[in-house]
């Protein structure tokens, strides 16, 4: 396996929010995270990333443990709660602002990924007159741009109409195929469904539920 | 690392001083105001003679220490020392906190670096310090026509004489405001991490309003004024050598605590 979480626990205040969870992921997939609010998802995500530091167990990618000699996921892009960005740049100013820290991509890159996420139009516009859907657009763009080999989003549909969201489906489909590893977030079973290759059920921080999906369909 | 510090301080830069033009135009505006009233103030002989040095004088003078017998007296802060310090506090509370709740996580998941990403915050506040204050000297030097004078000379303002050794002086007036802001404003951004902006600069306006009551050398508001200096106030007042040396110890200190403490924080 890829990216392994082994027995994951994390305690915040006396209050348990993720409970003993394990995890085997492979690379050219796409999982699903579903839950309802408050069921444990971004803050797995987070420790994924190694944003958050579990108070028990620990994330292994490629046979490396996190907080071992590194502290986060060596190739990855994430959306993780509100995307960020300055509201004063533009979409592309603040993709550029972002890609300039690792000098992997340049202009030509940034501009193809906001065409295909469908903010061709919105390059030149200040990111505070974008709208809820383009913001959150522009937050996928941010995850996904430098072909990360683990991808992680939260909840990337919210805001997105259908026609966005098959658009999305098909980048992911894409990014997939080109083996990398995806994990995504929904409370929303459906939606989910059409995008994931497995899905893991989170609640009150424990695996409930692992299905696989095939044509949208669980298995 | 020199290669992820220097792609953090490109960052900091675009991030938390070039989006920011327009405040630092206000700024400018701010000073000239503040240039104005302090013209305004000085008698019709003296206005069109105003050097540089005056100006300065007028606004780091401070004043005496309120003694215990004068605390019947109405609380009196300097006008124009107020306007500059507190200003500062205000202009660079919000920044660090924001950045880390909005974009912070993007940041550091391209650096690997918690600490790196407080090492930039840290090197953003160097930087917004030196621009802050070198508009403000600069603002000033238009405003006395780019006249110049010794320290030790004059006594426009009817205060105190203040005759200060002549490096003692320049210290004073050219390094002391800056450099004491500077510490305090390390500490205010690493409260405003643990708690939150409001609390964290309420804290530093607290803290640097007291030193107007009470000379002592850790309150670092007496090194910005000049009444405080021990050449004026002998044995109960402060130097520029005891300021420049809490003041690096506590820019070290904080920035090693920050590192430490961002390093374990939940992002």
């Amino acid at each position: 396996m890829y990216l392994e979480v082994s027995n994951i626990t994390k305690i915040i205040r006396n209050e348990i929010i993720l409970d003993d969870i394990s995890l085997s992921l492979e690379r050219g997939k796409i999982y699903g995270l579903q839950g309802k609010n408050g069921s444990g998802k971004t803050m797995l995500m987070r420790a994924i990333c190694g944003l958050l530091r579990p108070t028990k167990g620990n994330v292994t990618i490629d046979g490396k443990r996190l907080g071992d000699k590194m502290d986060f996921l060596p190739s990855v892009g994430a959306l993780i709660e509100n995307p960020g960005f300055i509201g004063q740049f533009t979409g592309y100013e603040n993709l550029k602002m972002l890609a300039d820290i690792k000098g992997l991509i340049g202009k030509t890159d940034i501009q193809d990924i906001l065409e295909r996420i469908g903010l061709e139009n919105a390059e030149k516009k200040k990111y505070k007159a974008y709208s809820l859907g383009m913001k959150q657009k522009l937050g996928i763009a941010a995850a996904i741009m430098e072909r990360p080999d683990v991808i992680i989003l939260d909840e990337p549909t919210n805001a997105l109409d259908e026609e966005s969201m098959k658009n999305l489906h098909c980048i992911l489909t894409e990014y997939k195929d080109h083996g990398s590893l995806i994990l995504i977030s929904c409370h929303d079973k459906e939606e989910l469904e059409m995008l994931s290759d497995e899905i893991y059920e989170i609640e009150n921080g424990k695996i409930k539920n692992h299905r696989r999906i095939q044509d949208g369909k669980a298995i | 690392m020199i290669w992820s510090f220097k792609q953090q301080l490109k960052y900091e830069y675009r991030a938390g001083i070039k989006v920011r033009w327009k405040q630092y135009m206000g700024l400018v505006l701010v000073f000239f105001l503040l240039g104005a009233c302090i013209y305004h103030s000085a008698g019709e002989k003296v206005a069109g003679n105003l050097t540089l040095t005056d100006y300065l004088v007028k606004i780091f003078s401070g004043i005496d220490e309120m003694k215990k017998a004068d605390r019947t007296m109405a609380f009196y802060l300097p006008k124009e020392w107020g306007v500059v310090e507190i200003l500062y506090l205000l202009f660079v509370v919000n920044y660090p906190k924001s950045d880390y709740e909005q974009r912070g996580y993007q940041v550091i998941l391209r650096t690997k670096s918690k600490s790196m990403w407080w090492i930039g915050k840290c090197s953003w506040l160097v930087m917004t310090t030196i621009c802050y204050y070198g508009i403000f000297y600069l603002v000033m030097l238009v405003c006395s026509m780019f006249r110049y004078q010794d320290m030790t000379v004059r006594n426009v303002w009817g205060i105190q004489q203040i005759i200060l050794s002549h490096g003692e002086g320049i210290l004073s007036i050219y390094l002391m405001p800056w450099i004491t802001m500077l510490a305090i404003a390390f500490v205010m951004i690493l409260l405003s991490m643990t708690f939150n902006q409001i609390v964290a600069v309420s804290a530093a306006i607290c803290y640097l309003i007291s030193a107007v009551y009470i000379s002592k050398s850790w309150l670092l508001g007496n090194y910005t004024m000049l009444l405080r200096n021990q050449q004026i106030l002998g044995s109960d007042g402060v130097t520029c050598r005891q300021g420049i040396l809490f003041s690096l110890g506590i820019i070290i200190i904080t920035t090693l605590v920050g590192m430490k403490y961002m390093k374990n924080k939940k992002l």
